[in-house]
């Protein structure tokens, strides 16, 4: 018996008494004498501010002048004419790796980025902006937040009814869950107005759901690019869109130039915090993608070296992901076969690391790779060699302590 | 005759669960802490992370920031006190102003809590560690650390992490009427009614060179406030650091520490390195997380 029906159902029934109206919620583009800010989405400003507060004390905004200038100039001319008393626009970097971008209530818009290391260009950056500009201007979490207190309410009632036990909120979860599909759609169209409206290529825009499509971050926890509508289904409709509005998409704005010179100033973040986090594939396709992007150095070998490095010295971490991203359940077979390819692991990281030297006699980080690498595969001189090399370098390195850490028990141990 | 069936049960219960749970611990130290604590004299404390929210009927739960400030400042208090008492030199740093002017130190300080959280997935994972067990651990944050020590000086930093809520008027009203009406149903005299309060902490000794998590507790409770912190300490570690240790003086059999002392020897970094054991890692200055596991096994 499908379980979820009868409490459907009897939401269903708790709804049609509890619900508030989400329909008086006009956009911000509407006329200001009907737009007032009421106490609950006040409340939804206040939080709002609260988490961006959070983010700024936790040093996850990216500071960067140029390139926050460079966002904001983008994002602004995206912004149309509001009415009342709309909050203002502002953009941020988040240094996050994986690939979304979210919208707060009160106008803060804030790019992963992950996300921002997988465009191409300008004009693709200006729909994904575009995309989250509509969801403040159409004030969709205050619309979401009246939804989810409906839904909320009813699924208390139901649970009263079922003495607590939890089950009404099964059908309340996968009721929350079906309400961001149409908010999204609507995103999409409105971000293609604001998008040619500043002149920019809407093949590009298309070309963006094709792109995201092929990366590996549909798992990513809300990442908006993977919870619905799927990419081939976003590709197909954006183009029907376009033709239905008969817009030239033969001439536009792209600035793939521009995009670069921005791009290149948050890429390595984004490698750092896929390694911090343990996902060494998605890391070496962020990586791949920047040689593709920018050509091949010293510095992209280097991480190669260290994806290696640590797939080696961490198979129930590379399983772990490896079963996260292909849907696999058998996670000790999948860690045998990552241990069984340590040593293969082991000779590319010096590879790479000795390419790295190669390149950049001077890439002391590479050194430092080796070193960690040669403790791990009980090598201690050379571990102590290449350790004392990093350390070396003309500019104190951030982690000498722990660098330092490691010789002494190398020295202790010999 | 009942009775006294009934208070021998409860006696043989009661045996049963103390024997049984007093195997076990919430403690893990790091293998080479009693090693190492002679040589680390200095402690500071790093801002906590308090989340605590009123859970509320409507779903729109919300930040009750008064008592997170509050319970901030008792854990801030609490913790130095019995960090001192420990015979740790506590250091006084004002973080908020740092990381107001700091964005690098306020991400390290973010990067810290993150590999301290991916440590603790393998710290807590998996079967229930004995109090013998307790200190057979060798997780490392690796560099994550490193930056604390940079600004502050300290040698070890301690990370706290606490989280608590408390239910509405008329969620608590509504959880009373569901175990009411269960209880009924099931003609029952007792109701089992879901708590209307919880807070939950994690307290982590690291050292600010080598990343090592020296000792770590956790602790949940009903109350929110500090009290669970205080509970997670009275399981500190007994061992001789750098600051209390003694040694007597030459001439007038006089005693003085190590640390007062002039010729204090120099420091000497983390014993025991196990080539063959797991050690916590990094990558560039933002690795994190790095594996932890138990050397027995």
């Amino acid at each position: 018996m499908n379980l979820t029906t009868p409490f459907s159902i009897l939401l269903v029934f708790c709804l049609a008494g509890c619900a508030a109206s989400t329909t008086s919620v006009l956009p911000l583009t509407v006329d200001g004498d009907t737009f007032l800010v009421s106490q609950r989405e006040q409340k939804i400003y206040d939080l709002s501010e609260r988490a961006h507060q959070t983010m700024l004390r936790k040093g996850l905004l990216v500071s960067d002048q140029q390139a926050n200038a460079y966002l904001n100039r983008v994002g602004s001319e995206l912004v149309p004419t509001l009415a009342g008393v709309a909050p203002n626009f502002n953009f941020y970097i988040v240094k996050e790796a994986s690939v979304n971008a979210f919208a707060m209530p009160n106008g803060n818009i804030y790019l992963h980025v992950g996300l921002l290391a997988n465009l191409d260009n300008e004009a693709q950056l200006a729909h994904v902006l575009g995309h989250e500009i509509a969801h403040v201007v159409q004030r969709h979490s205050y619309i979401d937040r009246i939804d989810t207190h409906n839904t909320l309410v009813a699924a208390h009632v139901a649970d009263l009814f079922l003495f607590g036990t939890g089950l009404a909120y099964i059908p309340a979860g996968m009721n929350l869950a079906s309400y961001s599909r149409n908010q999204e759609e609507e995103s999409d169209t409105l971000a293609i107005d604001y998008v040619s409206s500043q002149h920019y290529d809407l093949r590009e825009s298309i070309q963006l759901f094709h792109h995201l499509n092929e990366v590996k971050h549909t798992k990513e926890v809300g990442s908006v690019w993977a919870s619905h509508p799927l990419s081939t289904a976003r590709f197909n409709r954006a183009a029907q869109i376009i033709d239905e509005m008969q817009i030239d998409t033969k001439s536009g704005v792209i600035n793939r130039e521009l995009y670069q010179d921005f791009r290149q100033r948050i890429a390595t973040i984004s490698i750092e915090r896929r390694l911090a986090s343990q996902q060494f594939e998605l890391a070496e396709d962020a990586v791949m993608r920047e040689i593709e992007q920018q050509g091949n150095d010293a510095n992209w070998q280097y991480y190669l070296g260290e994806i290696y490095r640590l797939r080696a010295q961490h198979p129930q971490a590379a399983a772990k992901e490896y079963a996260w991203l292909y849907d696999k359940n058998n996670h000790k077979e999948l860690e045998k076969s990552f241990i069984d390819a340590g040593d293969d692991n082991k000779k590319l990281a010096i590879e790479h690391y000795q390419l790295a030297l190669t390149l950049n006699p001077l890439d002391f980080q590479s050194h430092r790779g080796l070193g960690l690498l040669y403790i791990y595969d009980d090598n201690p001189n050379a571990a102590k060699q290449h350790l004392q090399r990093y350390l070396t370098q003309p500019e104190k390195p951030k982690d000498w302590r722990y660098i330092s850490s490691l010789q002494a028990k190398l020295n202790k141990d010999s | 005759m009942i009775i006294t069936r009934i208070s021998k049960l409860l006696l043989l219960t009661t045996i049963v669960f103390s024997t049984g749970c007093a195997t076990y611990t919430s403690v893990r130290e790091h293998a080479s802490l009693a090693e190492v604590a002679s040589d680390l004299d200095s402690v500071v404390v790093a801002p906590p992370q308090v989340n605590i929210e009123l859970r509320v009927f409507t779903g729109e739960n919300e930040p009750l920031t008064d008592k997170e400030d509050m319970v901030r400042d008792q854990l801030i208090t609490l913790a130095e006190k019995r960090l001192q008492e420990e015979g740790l030199k506590v250091i006084n740093f004002d973080f908020e102003n740092a990381i107001a002017n700091d964005e690098d130190l306020a991400f390290s300080l973010t990067q810290a809590k993150e590999a301290l959280d991916h440590a603790k997935k393998d710290l807590y994972s998996g079967k229930a560690v004995a109090v013998e067990d307790k200190a057979q651990f060798r997780a490392s944050l690796g560099p994550a650390v490193n930056a604390i020590a940079e600004h502050t000086g300290a040698e070890t930093v301690l990370l706290m992490d606490y989280y608590g809520f408390e239910k509405s008027a008329g969620l608590k009203t509504k959880d009373a009427a569901a175990g009411i009406l269960l209880a009924v149903l099931l003609g029952s005299s007792n109701a089992a009614i879901s708590a209307p309060s919880g807070s939950f902490v994690d307290l982590a000794l690291v050292d600010t060179a080598s990343g090592d998590v020296l000792w770590t507790n956790r602790r949940g409770g009903q109350a929110v406030n500090a009290l669970i912190a205080e509970h997670a300490f009275n399981e500190f570690p007994d061992v001789a650091w750098e600051s209390e240790a003694v040694i007597p003086t030459m001439n007038t059999g006089m005693e003085s520490t190590v640390a007062d002392s002039e010729n204090a020897a120099a420091k000497v970094i983390p014993a025991s390195y196990d080539p063959d054991a797991t050690t916590a890692e990094d990558t560039a200055d933002t690795k994190a997380a790095i594996a932890t596991q138990p050397i027995n096994q």
